[in-house]
């Protein structure tokens, strides 16, 4: 009880999080020891570090896409670990958004169809869907692609696709692995500016994973990540 | 000669790539290490690939196995004998044979060939023996079959060619040596009696010796002392009709040249043809060793054979083009750092040559065990059949020669490499930007030199067939011209082919490359890319077409010929490759309609469209899917109809033929006393109790005094060889007159071809005939294949016919002619002239028709006892000289468990093509769940759950399955249906029908294999973690 009260002021918590790849073979790989980190609700958090730090590894465990090899992820207040997985799934299509930095659109899908996705998983009217999807799109400056396909937008583009596509649902939490890793300065810029006014105007949570120092800077707070550890925060 | 070439082709392609990759290390490295790269992957790529091999080589498998399988029966039936000599004669026909004298005057002219090492003269008969061993109920009488007996020399026997036979001396003048093949089948030991009637004169006969002797002793026959036999025939010195031959050497003489040898026998023998007795020789060894004509079968499978390889070639681009689509960003990057386009391509063959050779190897394995299994399967389906019908006892041996394999193994592996170079040029040819980047393939043309060239060679082609097309309406004015050198009837049947040819090719070749010199037209004048629409409209007439081939006189008139094989092979492959292109251009409409048919629960809403939107995304993938897997399921409906068409058409026919009369007797009727005795046998039939009816057929040979055989068209003749028509092109067309009486013909259930316009109804047509002596109507030989040469009369001729001797010529207006036999010949007694038996003695006299008829004996019994009429009837039937006696029923149901278990066969055959188009479906499904990890990560991110994967890739999988078995059994069904009518309008008999049940069975099963097929991929894409959409994992 008194632990559901300490959980209570964060929307997420990881509690002794280690993630150890290839166990017990010759090419093991601890890609996260022993992390603790708590985030709150509304917040917008960066993770940094350099290559092979364990900041995607990290991001994954805490969503729950993937599983950590010990300690305890809670997240609004249950357990991740132990939920089964298509509770973990139904949680993840109501309550969370993901951008990643491949985009990761369904190339058979135009871009509405792509935003109206998350919708249609979670019980929206076809019509209902269409018509927030649409909004969403208008929302990051898309009006005028509603249709076209992944293979016909650029890179910025299908990157707001994917924003639309991770908030249409108003999730609490959206997590963004390297989601201006494949743009351009300007458009990343521009991008990210998105993010953080969709952050701050839905209250959304922000979990982002970025080598951009100055992306990073437009966040609360920046955790610095090396070698599977935490090494320090800034920003708190 | 052919393995030769394919030998050098292999060996050519093979060195040239070895060489390419010794020269390229670059390439080399790229293509051996993406072989290694996924074991997996490489695994499904082999599987694929090793399809088309192993069809080939269980072809060959099969081949090589009847092979030997003949050489076998060769050894144990031909043995020494390469030739056989025999006198026939119409009439008198003791007396006809060959004195001593002139049988030495042979043997002399023989020997001066140098080419002879065995010479054996003999009395040939066919007899009915009767099995008499005195058992406690007294005398039993057992089988009525003839069997070939022989009157020979034992001591000429013993030195008959190149191997001596083991013949024991004689204690008894009647003694009779039997082969161990008859013994066993007659049950006889030595020491039993066996009744025989020779001529007319009863002999009994004992079991000497029984032989395990093959070659000339092999088989079913009856070898007794020529001395003793001549004595019973009356003849004051031994006299003979039957000759073996043995060319020298051993079995089978190295430097054999079967037509030369036969060319020098008949040089011989026909010095003794006379006016009323003809010689005939026999050449037997290479017609054994060609397998009696049973190695259609091989020919049957090789082209069935061609529409599974024609499957895994389209399973093989597909895997490529998915290999390639997998591989695009790697193959960008490829391209802009290094390798040009050429080389890039290089780097594929080199890797699809290898998994070809791994494939063509594991091909060439399972072929063998697919040989295997097929002649283990046709070994049960002979067995039975050939011994109830008391012909050819077929043992099938298992074979395959090493030549065979590397064969299959070469042929294989070029087909599949040249399939991949074929893919490798085509994938090569990106854009760098596009595939980097993940950006869609820029379409635009550009008008360059190579458009312009490739729009002007298209322009020819289309030009080309069209002038083909064209020339079917004007070849008529040319004929002659064209076809020189040809008599009549081949200029008319060779016109007839090409028109057939001209129109359809023509037509299909003007559809498909008018459409595409259209949209290139277009798309120049426009700028709209119109190719799709117009292939639509244009693939659709060619089915329209072919639907519509009954009512093309072009197309029907092909259908009588032999040629019409590759018209029906194009037709049905057309018919598949025009519904599969259409329905992969309109998926986009088809997955809309399907959308509103099952609007599924609003959850469900994005697994519908998740499943259906890839199939409908990648068009090429999936119609190459489709096309695969219907051409499969097409030649599966196909022969599922043509089987149960066929198989009821037997049943109708031979109740129809014999109007429902079971038994037939076949009483010797060799003298004219024998055929007098014919009543008597009659009457004692019809006081057996249960015997219901007994009908006497007479058949009379006469001949036409105005038809002489040089001028009728040569058509083959079907049935045993003993009784083809001797004839040399001079001699007058001669046939039969079958007697029957009217009552008879009411059971019959016969229908016209055509009748005389005067009479109302075939009733009164029969009523005619039986009415006035003038008229006669024309049996089913006459419209009928399989016959022999036959003249072309129609209803209204006049036609003149004789007795042999020419000594009484009448004429017979034609007043009706029968429909056509459409079964087999030897079911139908009403073959020939139809006349009745008054106006036969009327108008030949009473002598004249005994001398030269023979006669059968059909007899309705109770059904309910028929085994036990049946005994009661040998009984009766040993005091009467009988040469064969048998139940149609029998015979019908061998010969239709025959036809039955061929297409059963057939249909295992491809359904070995079937696991093509299953197993195709599970290596693209694979491949897709590969390729999509990344998107399948993503829709779990987004909350697509397990379940909802497995049924989403269920839902793409049955997707592309249903359209495949919709449209495979649509257009085996149309396509089936139009080739029966089309051939329909020669036989009339001949109804189609459309075992619904068994295909939509046969629909329902391959539907499942192919979902157990796909489940395995499915779990495995279902289990993907959402984290394979994030980069880490590869």
């Amino acid at each position: 009880m008194k632990q559901k009260q300490e959980n209570n002021d964060f929307l997420i918590e990881a509690k002794n999080v280690v993630k150890i790849f290839n166990k017990g073979m010759p090419n093991e790989v601890v890609a996260l020891s022993d992390i603790n980190l708590q985030i709150r609700k509304g917040e917008a958090l960066t993770i940094m570090g350099p290559s092979g730090s364990g900041k995607t590894t990290l991001l994954n465990c805490i969503s729950g896409i993937d599983d950590a090899t010990r300690g305890e992820i809670w997240i609004a207040r249950q357990n991740l670990q132990k939920m089964s997985d298509n509770k973990k799934t139904k949680y993840r299509s109501q309550k969370m958004g993901f951008i990643f930095q491949s985009f990761n659109l369904i190339p058979v899908l135009n871009a509405l169809e792509n935003v109206e996705l998350p919708l249609l998983l979670n019980g929206y009217k076809p019509k209902e869907a269409r018509k927030k999807a649409k909004l969403m799109l208008d929302k990051v400056g898309l009006s005028e692609r509603y249709y076209h396909k992944p293979n016909e937008l650029s890179g910025g583009q299908k990157q707001r696709v994917t924003i639309a596509r991770a908030l249409v649902h108003s999730p609490e939490v959206i997590w963004a692995d390297e989601p201006t890793g494949n743009l351009d300065r300007k458009t990343a810029f521009e991008i990210f500016d998105l993010m953080v006014k969709l952050n701050h105007e839905l209250g959304v949570t922000l979990v982002v994973v970025t080598h951009d120092q100055e992306i990073a800077e437009k966040t609360d707070r920046i955790i610095y990540m090396e070698s599977g550890k935490i090494k320090n925060f800034d920003k708190i | 000669m052919v393995s030769t070439i394919i030998f050098i082709i292999f060996g050519f392609i093979i060195f040239t790539l070895f060489s390419l990759s010794l020269l390229n290390p670059i390439p080399r490295k790229v293509g051996v290490r993406n072989v290694r790269r996924r074991i997996g992957n490489t695994a499904l790529v082999v599987l694929g690939s090793m399809v088309g091999t192993a069809l080939i080589c269980g072809a060959l498998v099969m081949s090589d196995s009847l092979d030997a399988t003949f050489l076998k029966i060769v050894k144990n039936r031909v043995g020494e004998v390469d030739a056989n000599a025999q006198v026939f004669a119409n009439q008198n026909y003791f007396e006809k044979f060959l004195t001593q004298s002139e049988v030495d005057e042979i043997s002399n002219k023989l020997q001066q060939t140098g080419q002879v090492d065995g010479f054996l003269p003999a009395i040939y008969l066919q007899v009915s023996p009767q099995k008499i061993r005195m058992n406690i109920d007294g005398s039993t009488i057992d089988n009525f079959f003839g069997v070939d007996f022989y009157g020979i020399d034992f001591e000429q026997l013993k030195n008959f060619g190149s191997s001596s036979i083991q013949v024991n001396n004689f204690k008894n003048q009647n003694g009779i040596v039997i082969s161990k093949e008859y013994s066993e089948k007659m049950d006889l030991r030595v020491g039993d009696e066996v009744r025989v009637i020779l001529g007319n004169k009863p002999l009994i006969l004992k079991v000497e010796y029984i032989s395990d002797e093959k070659g000339v002793m092999g088989g079913e026959k009856i070898f007794a002392d020529i001395y003793y036999v001549a004595q019973n025939l009356n003849f004051n010195s031994p006299k003979y009709n039957y000759f073996f031959i043995s060319h020298v050497g051993g079995v089978i003489p190295d430097d054999y040249d079967a037509i030369n040898f036969s060319n020098i026998l008949s040089s011989i023998f026909n010095e003794f043809t006379t006016q009323d007795r003809v010689m005939i020789v026999d050449e037997i060894k290479q017609e054994a060793l060609d397998g009696y004509g049973l190695k259609i079968f091989v020919t049957m499978f090789i082209a069935l054979s061609m529409f599974g390889i024609l499957a895994g070639i389209l399973l093989i681009i597909n895997l490529y083009m998915m290999l390639a689509s997998e591989r695009k960003f790697e193959m960008g990057i490829l391209r802009a750092i290094a390798l040009t386009k050429r080389k890039l391509a290089l780097s594929f063959v080199i890797e699809g040559a290898i998994y070809s050779l791994i494939s063509s190897f594991v091909g060439v394995i399972v072929g063998v065990g697919i040989g295997y299994l097929i002649t283990y399967f046709l070994q049960s389906s002979f067995q039975g059949i050939l011994k109830s019908t008391n012909s050819l006892d077929l043992e099938i041996v298992f074979d395959f020669d090493l030549e065979s394999l590397v064969i299959a193994f070469c042929v294989g592996s070029i087909i599949t490499i040249l399939t991949t170079l074929f893919v490798s040029l085509r994938i090569s040819n990106f854009s760098i930007v596009s595939a980097i980047r993940d950006l869609s393939e820029e379409k635009a043309k550009k008008i360059n030199l190579k458009w312009i060239l490739g729009t002007l060679g298209i322009f020819l082609l289309t030009i080309n067939f069209l002038t083909l097309f064209i020339f079917t309406f004007f070849i008529e004015n040319f004929k002659d011209s064209f076809f020189q050198g040809l008599n009549e009837q081949e200029v008319q049947r060779y016109t007839e082919v090409f028109q057939g040819y001209s129109f359809y090719l023509g037509l299909t070749g003007a559809l498909i490359f008018g459409a595409i010199l259209l949209g290139r037209i277009t798309w120049l004048i426009f700028k709209k890319d119109m190719l799709s629409f117009y292939y639509t409209l244009s693939l659709i007439t060619l089915i329209v077409v072919t639907v519509m081939m009954p009512e093309i006189s072009y197309l029907t008139k092909l259908l009588k010929y032999e040629e019409a094989v590759g018209l029906i092979f194009i037709s049905g492959v057309n018919l598949v490759v025009a519904s599969a292109i259409i329905t992969s251009f309109n998926l986009v409409a088809i997955t809309k309609l399907i959308k509103i048919i099952f609007s599924p629960a609003s959850k469900l809403i994005p697994v519908f469209m998740m499943g259906l939107r890839y199939p409908s995304f990648n068009r090429s993938r999936t119609g190459f899917t489709l096309l695969m897997f219907s051409l499969v399921i097409f030649l599966i409906s196909f022969i599922s109809i043509e089987k149960a068409s066929v198989d009821s058409l037997a049943d109708n026919e031979v109740s129809k033929n014999l109007g429902g009369y079971e038994l037939v007797i076949v009483p010797n009727t060799i003298t004219r006393e024998l055929f007098e005795g014919i009543e008597d046998l009659i009457i004692d039939i019809e006081k057996t109790e249960n015997v219901i009816g007994v009908e006497k057929v007479i058949n009379m040979n006469i001949e036409f005094p105005n038809i002489k055989y040089k001028d009728l068209e040569n058509k083959p003749y079907f049935g045993n060889p003993n009784q083809a028509p001797i004839f040399k092109p001079e001699d007058n067309f001669s046939t039969k007159i079958n007697v029957v009486s009217r009552e008879y013909i009411n059971l019959l259930d016969l229908n016209f071809l055509e009748f005389k316009e005067t009479f109302q109804n075939e009733s009164e047509v029969w009523d005619a005939l039986f009415g006035n002596k003038d008229y006669v109507v024309l049996g089913t030989a006459f419209n009928s294949q399989g016959y022999g040469p036959m003249p072309n009369f129609k209803v209204g001729d006049k036609i003149k016919i004789s007795d042999l001797t020419n000594t009484k010529i009448v004429e017979k207006e034609v007043i009706g002619i029968l429909e056509p036999n459409t079964v087999q010949r030897g079911f139908t007694v009403l073959e020939y002239l139809i006349i009745p038996e008054n106006t036969v003695i009327e108008d030949f006299g009473l002598d004249t028709v005994y001398e030269s008829s023979d006669a059968q004996i059909l007899v309705d019994i109770n059904n309910e006892v028929s085994e036990e009429v049946k005994k009661t009837l040998k009984e009766k039937l040993s005091n009467y000289n009988i040469v064969a006696f048998f139940d149609v029923n029998d015979l019908s149901e061998s010969f239709l468990s025959f036809i039955k278990s061929l297409y059963r066969l057939t249909q295992g055959f491809l359904a070995f093509s079937l696991i093509v188009g299953a197993s195709g479906l599970a290596i693209i499904i694979t491949r897709s769940v590969n390729e999509r990890k990344q998107q399948i990560g993503m829709l779990r991110s987004l909350g697509f759950q397990k379940q909802m994967i497995l049924l989403m890739f269920f839902i793409e999988s049955t997707f592309i399955a249903t359209i495949a078995i919709i449209l495979g059994v649509a257009m085996g069904v149309i396509g089936t249906v139009t080739i029966f009518n089309s051939v329909g309008e020669e036989n009339p008999n001949l109804s189609i029908i459309v075992p619904w049940g068994e295909i939509i069975f046969i629909a329902i099963l391959i539907y499942l294999f192919s979902m157990l097929f796909a489940l395995l991929p499915s779990i495995k894409a279902s289990k993907l973690s959402p984290v394979e959409a994030t980069n880490y994992v590869e």
